[in-house]
Formats: structure tokens, C-alpha cells, sequence
């Protein structure tokens, strides 16, 4: 019986920065992801229509909107026949939950990481510390009243620095460091947490110094609004940063963006000792190969990036280009992973039962042995897949708390408004991605109401952005079921007016934390199954006082951005909305928390399966709380501290791995 | 375009008026140059030769039309995989690769009521979620139900070609369920095909796939402002420009603050779609 090192189930910011860790590391590793490699797939089927421009590949077809977008089943989002139930306590039946994004990541080589939008922040310092915080804000007590668990996170956000710093080279990220320092550092909370949380200042680095890999994307017009609405409501707007080549700068060398960040991180490594496998010189790390700049087209967000060479970041640019070229590493599209073996008598995952679902009206049975089993499904499937693996209680299992504290963020909270008619045609939301400026000043927010129970008390909020509408077919579209209730102002020449509207949109949001409460959770559907008979997750899931009470605290400061151009008679109908269920899918977090107590969490400090020595989990699911703002740069960066680890740990050179 | 009809000339003719009547290009174009946003270039008559007196705006031209009809045949295939997910209603283990699978379900708890759901989960074709069904599918079986329906109003005098109202009222009918002429109301009501008709001609104007040439693939976008176009390069000054621009209209002074009903049209629903989050797409971050 054959045995590789590692199977690595899913490829996204986890999975994909892990395999290739340890694959240059020597390791024998095998890369497994349930979809296809969909933007080869695109390119191969669509270049040909494109052929008789000669333009090297770069194919304008790509930008297929209703394809990319609107499409069902949509082919990059979920796989066909692939669903998840919802219900918002745990006394109801579930139903299949709709929207856009079902609560999927994305199903393609290199997961969500393809998908997203680059709005790359690290995790703040006290987002490690959130629990402590709240004790010495003596808020702990009512937190745990509402039901919440949060918990300190049992690694320091030191142990992440030199990994962030490695993450910002391998990702490009651009932005301004000084810049977005002030912006967390000026703000009215920092300043009056410095003065009354006694471990607050000293919960991590909170200057930053390592230099971003390019200017900041350029101020669009949305940016320039809402930059000055936030300047005239006292807040401090950064430019986001964005893991994408920087518009305007030379080709991108990894290589020596990996050894910049080496060189930065000799003073920040965990006990003063660089690891291993980041001893060596860079040209030991990492190919010759470059990557373009950002042309700014418009297209990315949910779209993949179709520029040349990829300027826009992700695994499977990045890490996954490097694993293929490694003879000790295999990727495998197309592959259902249903179960993880296991061995009761010996307490170790054994490998990974798999459908080949290259064709998927005849799924293929396989199964790969290995000596380690690393899972990064998202938030969702990874603790769907323990489920469904080992004693009918699943696997790691055995203080029910697999898939317990799922988080989602509060993802579409936030205003929007239509600018007067002078504006048409003045916004450009075609100008690059969807977000450009930032501001931390809502992170934590005071409630000062007078005739409110919690009057002086902080509540956790999250990162604020200016964001542009870029998708003109999607939104029309979604109007297009209306007629059936207005017919007559959903037709004819309102219809074509209406189509205007949108390219006078504006947008500012929240990405608001969603604190973790237990009753929060994935589990396995009783009834509903996917195409092939396999349970579906269930997701159990309600809005707790923490995130009402943010909505109530939020409002009036959104619509005080908005104020002035209502005012004046710019901006229309400033509308704010508190989130909706259907946007469930981004930022999944929480299922498989870390801690060094089995009882109250799932993965050890370095997300090894309490139970199961040789089984991690290493995307988003292990953060014991869900920050407050776009998580993948502390995936990708926990994905190298995890893979680290393992490197430093392991005895031997490529065989059996021991801890 | 069209190497396969799928429609004959009455079906395609009456598609067309409809069309027409849902997006009446050329009179939404001469009530903007009136009064409306006029892009830049409108003065050019290579890139807007409709605001020259070239070729009408209309359905017709931007061959709305032939679009849809390839977007039908293009979805053939979407038939099979429905079939292919009925058959999983009625025995959703089929393709269960796990041994003993009842026991297994036993074990972990599981309920011996197996459903099948991505349908509900908008995760299939289909005009609205709930409803699966191929875009081909439902063309076939609606578009004669449309001409029935269109053929019966002319007997009945109600449907003169020369007569807008009576195209405007059958459009809204349709879209109401109200057509009383419309065959099997219950089994495929007219609204589902018109949701599906209206979607249609968005992407056709709209999107980028539309294989007539510029400027007409992409006279709609050009006349909302909206300027994302396939193969869009940009630099750091257009950039820079198109700032100083936005800028000069914010600090223009108004001289009398613009209501609701004069921004969002007069539409209530229309401004609920437009400031709603969720109403439209949310980007990724």
C-alpha cells in the first residue's frame, strides 16, 4: 500500500500555501480539490474565439458577465448539485439555502483565493486578545450573558508576524504601511483603550514596519467621495491594501519579495529562531518567475483575474504554480474528498476516500493512502467533512464542538445611494477592483446613547470600505422578476432608466465582526443530501444581540457619511441595511476552533486535531474569533506558520512524519 | 449567428414586437437627447451613428433576437442534467459511494427521508428559483403557447399590429399572468417565460457576448455610462482624470436640490432595488 506524506484536502489560501510548503520541503504531497482548474478551463475553451486578435491569449471573452455572475449553477462558485441548508435556530427544519453564494467560498483550484476581492488587511493585535479585552472592559460577563464564547486566541499575534511579512511577499500586496498604521492608531478607541485596558498596547506590534510591495491602488472617484465623507465625519481613511501587482510597476519578482520579507523578519521570528526551511537564500524558495502589473480592466472581484500573467493574487498563482513544477508534488482537480480514514486502534487519519468527478455523471471511487491528512475545505465543508469521517460522531469530535462558533461575518452591512443625474457617467466603476479606501474607527465602537442599558460599553465592529458597483448585467438582472409585481414601472422606458441608476451608485460597508456563540453551527443535514447521496451541511444560524446592537450603533454613523450629499442634493436615499442571510459564503470562520483545551475547541495551537495527532485543519475554521475584517492573509499566513511547524517537527526527511 | 431557427417567422416576428415593448430603444433614446445624459463622443456618428441619423435603435438592429435564439440552443444540454436531477428526487442515494449506506446514516442520526434539494437552492437553471427548467425548454414550449395567445387577441381585434396600446397591454397581460388567451396558465404561466424573455434581452444588451459589431454590441452601455469593456487598460493618470472630473461635478453648485421621483424616476420599487443591499451584487473584498 502506497502512502504519500501528505494529501492536502482543498486549495484555497490554506491548503494551496500549505502544500507547497511542505512539498519544497521535501515532503511527498498530494494537492486534492473537489473543482476543476476553471480559469485554464475557461481560457483553453474561450482562446480560440480570440485567436484572430493576437493578443498573446488574453482572451476578451473571459468577460462574460452573465456567465461568470448570473449564470446557475454557477460553475466557479459551487459544484452542480452542490448545497447547503440553513435555519436560524436549532427547533427548525432546515431548507436549502439560496442566494448567490449558498455559503460556498468557491469550488476551483485555488478556492476563494481565485474569487476574491484582494482587500488585504493583517488581524489587529487585540483580535488574539478579544476575551482578555472584554474582561478588562468588564464586558466579558454580558457577552457571556448573550450567549457568546469568545475566546483569547492561543497563539500571540508575534507568532504571526514573520508570517504575514512572507504572506505580503508571495501575494504582492501593495499599500501605504504607514498610512494604514495611522489609520488604526489614530483612531478614538486606540487611543482610549492605550489608557484603560491595561494589556491592550501590548497585545501585539501594532507598527507595523515591513514595507508593502507597491504603491496603494490609485484613488477611484467612489474613493475620493467617501475618503472626504470620512474626512468631514472625523474618521482617518486609508488606501486599501490589495494583494494584487501594483498598477504601474515593474514585472513582480517573487523571489526577491520573499527575500526582502526574510530579511525584515530576522528580528520577529518566535523565540529569536528562523525556522528551518526559511534558513536558506531565496533562490532556494522560489522560481524566476514574475507576474504583471495590474492593468486595472475592471473585471476582478468575483470574476477571476484575466490579466496577463495574473496580477491579481492568490494560490493559484502564486503557491500552486510553484508546487507543479515540484517532481515530489501531485495536484489533483475534479476530486470529491467524502472521508477521511481512520485508524480507532492507533488514533490516526489513514488517508482520504475520494470521487473522481472529472466526468461527474459517472463519479469514480478512489482512495489515497497517506501518513498525514491536512483539510482547508472552508469553514463549512472542513467541518462538514469531519462529520462525515471517522465514529459516527465524526472525527475530532469528542466534546461536540466540531463546527460549533461559525461565524460569518456581517458581510453586507453597510449604506448605498444614487448620485443626481450630473453624474452619469462620472463614477467609472470599471476603474480596477471593488474596494479603494479604508477606515478602522468603527473596529470598536462607544455606545454613548443616553437612554441605552449599555451606555459606555464598546462594541466590536469591524473595517469600514468605500466600495464601486462594477456589475451592471448582474444587478438588472436580479431586477428582471420584478415585473410580475410592477409591471407597468419595470417595463418600457423606466426599465432603460433604471439601467442608469446603476452606473450612479455608490456604496460604503462594514465588514462587521460576528462574534462566536456555540449555538452557531454546522453540522450534517438529516435529510438533505447532494448529488452524490452525501448529507449536505446544515447551518444553524441567528444574528445575537452583539450584532443587533452593532447595527443600532452603526446606523447613525453611516448615515452621517452620507449626510452632506444628501444635503446638498448629490447623493439620494442614503440606504442603510444590516446584512442579509443570503450573503453567507464569504469569510466563513470558527467551525474547527484552536485552543489548548479539547473540551472547548477542535485544533491544538498548531490546528492538529486534538484527537488525531496527524489530521489539521488550516483554513479559516480555526479562528476562535472572526476578526473584523477580510481573514485570507491570516489563512494564508497561519498556513505557513502551521507548515513551518510541521517542517521543524519532523524527524525524518520524508517518510513518516512524528510529533 | 443563425445557422439554426429555432423559431418560424411568426414566433420570431411576435418575440420581436414584444421585445420591443418591454425595451423600446428608440424612444428611451429620444427622450434622453432631450433631456437626458448625453456620453462622451455622443457627437461622433462612428460611435453613436443612432444619435446621427444612421441606423434606429431598435430591437432589430442590435439583433436582440438571433441572440436569444442562440442562447437557447447554446443551453440544450441544461435539459439533461434537470432530467438527471428529477431521477435524484425520486432516489437521492443513487450515487452514494459510502458502503452500507443506510447503516451509515443510521449511525450518525441521519433521517431515513432522503431529499434531493439544490433546486430550492438556486443552484439549478431556471427562470425563478423553485421552477428548474432549461432555457430551451422553455422557449419550445412557450413561444407557440405565445403565438396562440398573440393569434387569439388578433381575432379578437385586440392585438393590432399598428396598435401600441394593445402591445403594451398584452406585454403587461403576459407578465401579470392576466393573458386570459395564454394555453396551460397553471402548468407554465406566461410570467415565467416572460422573467426568462426580459433576462434575455438584459444580457443581450448588456453583456459582452452579443456577436454583432461595435459600436451597436455595446450602444446600450455606451448610452447608460457605463464604460468596463472587455480588454480595458488603464494607467494611473486616467485614473488621476477621472477623479478631477467626479470632482468638478461635486463641487458644482445645485440650484435646486433634485427630489426623489426626478433621480429614481417614478418608480418606488425601482428605488428599492437600487438602495437595498442585496437587491443587486455585493462584490467580493
Amino acid at each position: 500500500m502506497k502512502k504519500v506524506d501528505f494529501v492536502v484536502v482543498g486549495s484555497g489560501g490554506g491548503g494551496g500555501t500549505i502544500s507547497w510548503l511542505l512539498a519544497k520541503a521535501g515532503f511527498h504531497v498530494v494537492l486534492l480539490e473537489q473543482g476543476n482548474d476553471f480559469v485554464q478551463q475557461a481560457e483553453a475553451e474561450l482562446k480560440p474565439v480570440h485567436a484572430a486578435d493576437g493578443d498573446g491569449g488574453f482572451s476578451p471573452q473571459l468577460h462574460d458577465e452573465y456567465r461568470f455572475r448570473v449564470e446557475r449553477p454557477d460553475p466557479k462558485r459551487r459544484l452542480r448539485g452542490a448545497y447547503n441548508t440553513f435555519r436560524t435556530d436549532d427547533s427548525g427544519r432546515a431548507r436549502p439555502l439560496g442566494g448567490k453564494m449558498g455559503g460556498f467560498t468557491a469550488s476551483v483550484l485555488g478556492g476563494g483565493s481565485v474569487l476574491w476581492g484582494t482587500w488585504s488587511f493583517r488581524a489587529l493585535p487585540i483580535d488574539f486578545r478579544l476575551a482578555t479585552h472584554f474582561r478588562e472592559l468588564k464586558q466579558e460577563k454580558l457577552l457571556h450573558e448573550w450567549g457568546y464564547a469568545v475566546s483569547d486566541w492561543p497563539v500571540k499575534h508575534a507568532d504571526f508576524e514573520p508570517y504575514y511579512n512572507l504572506t505580503e511577499a508571495l501575494f504582492g500586496t501593495c499599500g501605504d504601511r504607514e498610512e494604514l498604521n495611522n489609520a488604526v492608531t489614530r483612531t478614538t478607541w486606540f487611543r482610549k483603550f492605550k489608557d484603560c485596558a491595561p494589556s491592550f498596547a501590548g497585545a501585539g506590534n501594532w507598527d507595523p514596519s515591513f514595507r508593502l510591495q507597491g504603491p496603494p491602488y490609485p484613488l477611484t472617484p467612489v474613493g475620493y467621495m467617501f475618503q472626504e465623507a470620512m474626512n468631514k465625519a472625523g474618521l482617518n481613511p486609508a488606501m486599501l491594501a490589495n494583494s494584487l501587482i501594483s498598477p504601474g510597476e515593474p514585472r513582480y519578482q517573487t523571489k526577491y519579495a520573499i527575500g526582502r520579507a526574510l530579511r525584515a523578519s530576522a528580528g520577529v521570528w518566535p523565540n529569536a529562531q528562523v525556522p528551518k526551511f526559511w534558513c536558506g537564500s531565496e533562490n532556494h524558495l522560489w522560481s524566476d518567475r514574475t507576474r504583471d502589473a495590474c492593468n486595472m480592466c475592471g473585471y476582478c472581484g468575483e470574476f477571476a483575474c484575466w490579466g496577463r500573467s495574473a496580477p491579481k493574487s492568490g494560490t493559484r498563482v502564486t503557491t500552486i504554480r510553484e508546487l507543479a513544477d515540484l517532481p515530489n508534488a501531485e495536484i489533483r482537480t475534479d476530486s470529491l474528498v467524502y472521508e477521511i480514514m481512520y485508524n480507532s486502534r492507533t488514533r490516526r487519519a489513514t488517508g482520504v476516500r475520494y470521487l473522481d468527478i472529472s466526468d461527474p455523471d459517472h463519479p469514480k471511487p478512489e482512495t489515497l493512502y497517506a501518513h498525514n491528512v491536512i483539510v482547508s475545505c472552508g469553514a463549512v465543508q472542513s467541518a462538514r467533512l469531519l462529520l462525515m469521517s471517522g465514529p459516527p460522531g465524526g472525527l475530532g469530535n469528542r466534546y461536540d464542538q466540531v463546527g460549533r462558533n461559525a461565524c460569518f461575518h456581517i458581510f453586507g452591512m453597510g449604506s448605498k445611494g444614487v448620485l443626481r443625474k450630473g453624474f452619469q457617467g462620472k463614477v467609472h466603476p470599471e476603474f480596477g477592483h471593488t474596494g479603494n479606501v479604508t477606515a478602522f474607527d468603527y473596529y470598536f465602537v462607544e455606545d454613548t446613547r443616553d437612554n441605552s442599558d449599555t451606555k459606555g460599553m464598546w462594541c466590536k465592529g469591524g473595517t469600514l470600505a468605500s466600495a464601486a458597483k462594477k456589475n451592471p448585467l448582474e444587478n438588472a438582472d436580479a431586477l428582471a422578476i420584478l415585473p410580475t409585481k410592477a409591471a407597468e414601472e419595470i417595463t418600457g422606458v423606466n426599465l432603460l432608466d433604471g439601467l442608469e441608476l446603476y452606473a450612479r451608485s455608490v456604496e460604503v460597508r462594514v465588514t462587521g465582526d460576528d462574534l462566536p456563540m456555540p449555538s452557531n453551527r454546522v453540522d450534517l443535514d438529516p435529510n438533505y443530501v447532494d448529488e452524490y447521496g452525501l448529507p449536505v451541511a446544515r447551518i444553524t444560524r441567528q444574528f445575537g444581540k452583539h450584532e443587533v446592537w452593532m447595527a443600532e450603533l452603526l446606523k447613525p454613523r453611516m448615515d452621517a457619511l452620507f449626510q452632506p450629499y444628501e444635503a446638498n442634493g448629490t447623493l439620494t436615499g442614503g440606504k442603510f441595511s444590516p446584512g442579509l442571510i443570503d450573503l453567507f459564503g464569504d469569510h466563513q470562520l470558527g467551525t474547527c476552533r484552536m485552543g489548548e483545551d479539547p473540551a472547548s475547541s477542535v485544533v491544538d495551537p498548531y490546528c492538529r486535531v486534538h484527537d488525531v495527532p496527524n489530521l489539521f485543519v488550516v483554513d479559516s475554521s480555526f479562528m476562535p474569533t472572526g476578526l473584523g475584517l477580510n481573514p485570507m492573509k491570516t489563512v494564508v499566513a497561519n498556513a505557513l506558520r502551521v507548515g513551518t511547524w510541521i517542517v521543524e517537527q519532523s524527524r525524518s526527511s520524508g517518510s513518516e512524519v512524528s510529533y | 449567428m443563425n445557422n439554426y431557427v429555432l423559431w418560424d417567422d411568426e414566433g420570431r416576428k411576435i418575440l420581436g414586437k414584444l421585445a420591443q415593448f418591454i425595451m423600446p430603444l428608440d424612444d428611451w433614446l429620444k427622450k434622453k437627447i432631450v433631456d437626458g445624459y448625453t456620453p462622451p463622443d455622443a457627437n461622433d456618428p462612428n460611435k453613436f451613428p443612432w444619435r446621427h441619423g444612421g441606423d434606429v435603435l431598435s430591437v432589430d438592429r442590435l439583433r436582440l433576437i438571433d441572440f436569444i435564439e442562440m442562447l437557447a440552443r447554446e443551453s440544450a444540454n441544461d435539459a439533461f442534467l434537470l432530467h438527471r436531477w428529477a431521477m435524484l428526487e425520486d432516489k437521492p442515494l443513487t450515487f452514494c459511494p459510502i458502503e452500507c449506506k443506510e447503516d451509515w446514516r443510521e449511525a450518525r442520526g441521519l433521517d431515513d427521508d432522503v431529499k434531493f434539494g439544490p433546486v430550492l437552492a438556486d443552484n439549478a437553471p431556471g427562470t425563478l428559483v423553485g421552477f428548474p427548467v432549461s432555457r430551451s425548454q422553455l422557449y419550445a414550449e412557450s413561444v407557440p403557447h405565445l403565438c396562440t395567445a398573440a393569434r387569439a387577441r388578433k381575432k379578437a381585434k385586440k392585438l393590432d399590429d399598428d396598435n401600441p396600446k394593445h402591445w403594451e397591454s398584452f406585454m403587461l397581460d403576459l407578465f401579470k399572468d392576466k393573458c386570459a388567451e395564454w394555453p396551460e396558465p397553471r402548468s407554465n404561466p406566461s410570467s415565467r417565460f416572460m422573467i426568462q424573455l426580459l433576462r434575455d434581452l438584459l444580457y443581450a444588451v448588456l453583456g459582452m457576448r452579443n456577436p454583432i459589431a461595435e459600436p451597436w454590441r455595446s450602444a446600450v452601455l455606451a448610452e447608460i455610462g457605463e464604460f468596463r469593456r472587455p480588454g480595458n487598460v488603464y494607467d494611473r493618470a486616467d485614473i488621476a482624470r477621472g477623479v478631477a472630473e467626479f470632482k468638478k461635478v461635486l463641487a458644482e453648485k445645485i440650484e435646486s436640490k433634485p427630489t426623489p421621483s426626478e433621480v429614481f424616476t417614478t418608480s418606488e420599487v425601482l428605488r428599492d432595488h437600487y438602495l437595498n443591499f442585496g437587491n443587486g451584487p455585493e462584490q467580493k473584498e
